[in-house]
């Protein structure tokens, strides 16, 4: 695969409130799966809406988002219908995304039927989806209604809707964040399974660096609108490149030790309308920050098959595992 | 989870809400409403001194006569200067509906909250009584009480705001529920707060925005209320002047060719109505309900 | 397996303790025989997720919810049934506080930090105006809030900001047991390490015993000495929480702490369909 399927360059989404999204860039090959990390206020879940094409009404974005090479936010009538059904997405809440009165069977094959599948088939399809999703007795509950579902269920529910139009891409907003842990372990392993075998994009938003990481082989990690860091995952948490990413793993506690205390970042985070127009928006709460640090925009430097947005990457290099391990 | 990058920054206005603030998003109709609110008021409560001429005694060889040099609105059916019967009338037109509101608010305010925080019996019961006293229209219980008590405005205002309660009740009723599912009352109770201390410090303070909402629409609500009965001859009295007793003493001028006095009134009560209910449509918005 | 005998080191009676606590709703049992008891100074976690019934343990000790059947003991009296009098519940207020997980609704949304604190103060003591700000002053620098925020209504500051408020307010009761129910779940992440140092250093300064409502093992190892893991409504293990997390012994236990992301996890799918 030469280009990637998904393609977003210098993406900027200004609100009246302010800036949200300040040149961000991603991408992302046929079948391969990037995770999209960040804290309140660093713009992960605005980018899912700029490149689903769900942006407020009064949101002004530039830069470009390419979809299989052509531009998303041109799209309009059948075509736009068409990346819809190739481009699925699967929020945190499910019960908000679900019309309580109307039952399973009938939400899941709404997109199919619209495409002139039969109501038969489409229903076919759906069971066979629950199945794999690991629902079992697929027939009854596609006759039940959302409330008579945990929200376990429901969101492996909203994960087989999605995947039933065979979309090329999955933007997953949150999908486990309102799940017990358990639970949460099943729906990834599900996601994760099933992308494989689909050979499905993945884009995963979450807040967990960790969870991230095991079921993506990228992960990016955001901060006050912008993307910090683009690093394999296997590797991110041993050897981060930007300060931000081994601040953010050190200040997690863990499982397999008691520390004293933990390492936590002075201050908190920055929405992107907060971050000063020129330098780094992490500087203030960074430990490595100087003063190059703090006047001129920071460009992304690739570093080591990774990229990253800090000036002293270079310098840095080896330290910050070391530092935060 | 957190808020979203939206809302995750903190705002960093001051606390005192200058009196234009008070107002903030409600608009233009919003402002230009209260400004009418604010003139009727002025004049209700000075007008008897404001009113250039007399506003009692009969002229009859004045009736209806139409508006000359000093008198823009002509003349009523007794020869009285209809500006100043106006502008007298203003107070008795607006301290009815002040009555009724601030009587139905104090006991609709105390059921609902009442309700909402002891839940089971005491609100099952609230709600069959204020169910049954909903069932009749206010002006049908104005007109039983006169007949019991007598015409005149104490009587027909009373038995509005015994209307108007159940609605409070209901409308506040579902918002303290809300209030009181919260977890900061839950923390107040595990404090060892009382009950009455939460409700009267805590709930319904957070019911202030939804309130005044409610009682700027009813009051332009029971103002025509009001006025219909005053029409009917059950409420204010001739030859005090009130604003719904002008329309209907004035009313034979329609016929007759002469009708500016009881449009004028009448005219005076609508725009009042209006004023009201847009702003407290406009607060209603925007407290969120 | 590690028994908690509830003893603190100076060996006193426990600070808290239940025995035997259930709760039924009609038909359901949410919780069933549970019992525990809790050392003055200690730490102890109830771990479970939705459904375990930890939540309404919580509620029961603060007396929120009343039980079905078994006791609660606190500082040496009994709460198991409704406070009589608001003088006893004012005491109860005194003895056992509670943080809840939502930083945006467990403030009063018009109150600010200060007044919220001498709400607290004005019931518990009969102090002057004066003994009070200082009092009010002492609490918000404990929790790290500066002037503009302890002045600031809830609507100005952040998530993390307001679990700070709502811990000074708890703390202004001078409790003995603080139960933090999820207090940090809904924190971001460099947030809630600020949140659970603070803590620490409260227990530290103050000697507070904590009951951690949670379903997060890493934040329940950072914070807690001892533990238990409700399932469905009845406990499942107990012991020392390092010994838990490190040697699980109970097949519940074990699948929760194999759930938990870490570097290098990778979820696996449970064998079969539900």
């Amino acid at each position: 695969m030469s280009s990637p399927l998904l393609e977003v360059s210098g993406l900027t989404v200004t609100l009246p409130a302010g800036t949200v999204l300040r040149d961000v860039s991603l991408s992302l090959g046929a079948g391969e799966a990037l995770g999209l990390v960040g804290e309140s206020g660093s713009g992960k879940s605005m980018t899912v809406k700029a490149i689903s094409r769900l942006l407020p009404p009064k949101a002004a974005a530039t830069g470009s988002i390419r979809f299989d090479g052509t531009e998303v936010g041109a799209l309009s009538g059948p075509a736009l219908r068409a990346f819809r059904s190739g481009v699925a997405m699967v929020f945190q809440d499910p019960r908000a995304h679900i019309n309580p009165v109307r039952r399973i069977g009938d939400f899941m094959t709404e997109a199919l039927r619209a495409q002139g599948v039969r109501r038969g088939e489409a229903l076919a399809r759906a069971g066979a989806l629950l199945s794999e999703v690991g629902i079992g007795d697929a027939a009854a509950r596609l006759r039940q209604f959302p409330h008579e579902l945990s929200g376990g269920m429901l969101q492996r529910v909203m994960i087989a809707a999605a995947l039933l139009t065979e979309p090329r891409l999955l933007l997953a907003d949150e999908p486990t964040t309102a799940l017990d842990v358990t639970t949460q372990a099943e729906v990834m392993a599900i996601l994760d399974e099933l992308r494989r075998e689909r050979g499905m994009a993945l884009l995963f938003i979450t807040h967990d660096l960790e969870l991230a990481a095991a079921i993506c082989d990228r992960t990016a990690v955001m901060y006050a609108g912008q993307v910090v860091e683009v690093r394999q995952s296997d590797v991110l948490h041993d050897d981060p490149l930007h300060p931000y990413t081994a601040a953010l793993a050190a200040a997690r506690p863990d499982i397999s030790r008691t520390e004293p205390r933990l390492r936590a970042i002075p201050g908190r985070p920055l929405s992107a309308f907060e971050a000063p127009p020129g330098g780094c928006a992490f500087a203030p709460r960074c430990e490595f920050a100087e003063e190059a640090c703090r006047t001129a925009a920071i460009p992304v430097t690739e570093l080591d098959g990774g990229l990253t947005r800090c000036v002293r990457a270079t310098a840095l290099r080896g330290q910050l595992a070391v530092t935060h391990g | 989870m957190t808020a979203s990058a939206l809302t995750g920054r903190p705002e960093s206005r001051s606390r005192r809400v200058p009196l234009a603030g008070a107002l903030r998003g409600t608009g233009v109709a919003g402002h230009a409403s209260a400004v009418i609110i604010v003139l009727a008021a002025f004049v209700a409560v000075f007008g008897r001194w404001l009113a250039p001429y007399d506003t009692v005694d009969p002229n009859p060889v004045l009736a209806f006569v139409g508006p000359v040099g000093g008198h823009p609105l002509g003349f009523d059916f007794e020869g009285r200067d209809v500006l100043s019967r106006l502008l007298a009338g203003a107070q008795t037109s607006m301290i009815g509906p002040l009555a009724v509101v601030a009587i139905s608010l104090l006991i609709g305010i105390a059921l609902a909250v009442a309700s909402a925080w002891r839940r089971g019996a005491v609100d099952a019961t609230v709600s069959a009584g204020l169910g049954i006293v909903f069932a009749f229209p206010g002006i049908l219980l104005a007109v039983l009480s006169t007949a019991v008590f007598g015409a005149g405005l104490p009587a027909a205002a009373i038995a509005l705001a015994v209307a108007y309660i159940p609605y409070v009740a209901r409308v506040l009723r579902g918002a303290a529920l809300k209030e009181r599912s919260q977890p900061y009352v839950a923390a107040l109770e595990v404090q060892g707060v009382s009950g009455a201390a939460i409700c009267v410090k805590h709930i319904i303070p957070n019911l202030s925005s939804l309130i005044v909402a409610q009682a700027t629409i009813m009051f332009g609500w029971a103002m025509v209320d009001l006025a219909a009965i005053s029409f009917l001859g059950l409420g204010v009295q001739a030859p005090t002047p009130d604003w719904g007793v002008m329309i209907s003493e004035n009313a034979v001028g329609i016929q007759q060719g002469y009708p500016l006095p009881a449009l004028a009134a009448g005219a005076c009560v609508i725009i009042v109505v209006i004023a009201f209910n847009v702003l407290g449509e406009r607060l209603l918005e925007r407290s969120g309900s | 397996m590690a028994e908690s005998s509830g003893t603190g080191p100076s060996g006193g009676a426990p600070v808290l303790s239940v025995a035997r606590l259930t709760k039924r709703f009609g038909e359901f049992t949410a919780v069933n025989d549970v019992s525990f008891a809790m050392p003055p100074g200690g730490s102890l976690a109830i771990v479970g997720e939705s459904g375990s019934g930890k939540t309404t343990i919580a509620k029961m000790i603060v007396g929120l919810e009343r039980p079905t059947a078994g006791t609660i003991t606190a500082c040496g009296r009994d709460r198991s049934t409704v406070s009589r009098s608001a003088r006893e519940r004012r005491r109860r207020g005194g003895e056992v506080q509670i943080v809840f997980q939502d930083p945006y609704t467990s403030l009063d949304p018009r109150q600010s930090a200060a007044s919220a604190i001498d709400e607290v103060l004005r019931l518990h003591h009969g102090w002057d105006g004066a003994r009070r700000a200082a009092r009010v002053s002492e609490l918000t620098s404990l929790v790290g809030l500066d002037e503009r925020q302890a002045t600031a209504l809830p609507r100005a500051l952040s998530g993390g900001q307001r679990q700070r408020v709502a811990i000074a307010r708890a703390l202004a009761a001078e409790p003995r047991v603080l139960i933090l129910d999820e207090s940090v779940a809904a924190l971001d992440v460099s947030i809630q390490a600020q949140v659970l140092n603070l803590l620490a250093d409260i227990r530290d300064e103050t000697g507070v015993s904590y009951i951690l409502i949670s379903h997060d093992l890493a934040v329940v190892r950072q914070l807690t000495d001892q533990a238990i893991v409700m399932w469905r409504g009845s406990v499942v293990e107990e012991g020392a929480t390092a010994s838990i997390l490190d040697d699980p012994r109970h097949e519940y236990t074990r699948r929760l702490r194999a759930s938990v992301p870490r570097p290098g996890w990778k979820p696996a799918r449970s064998v079969g369909v539900k």
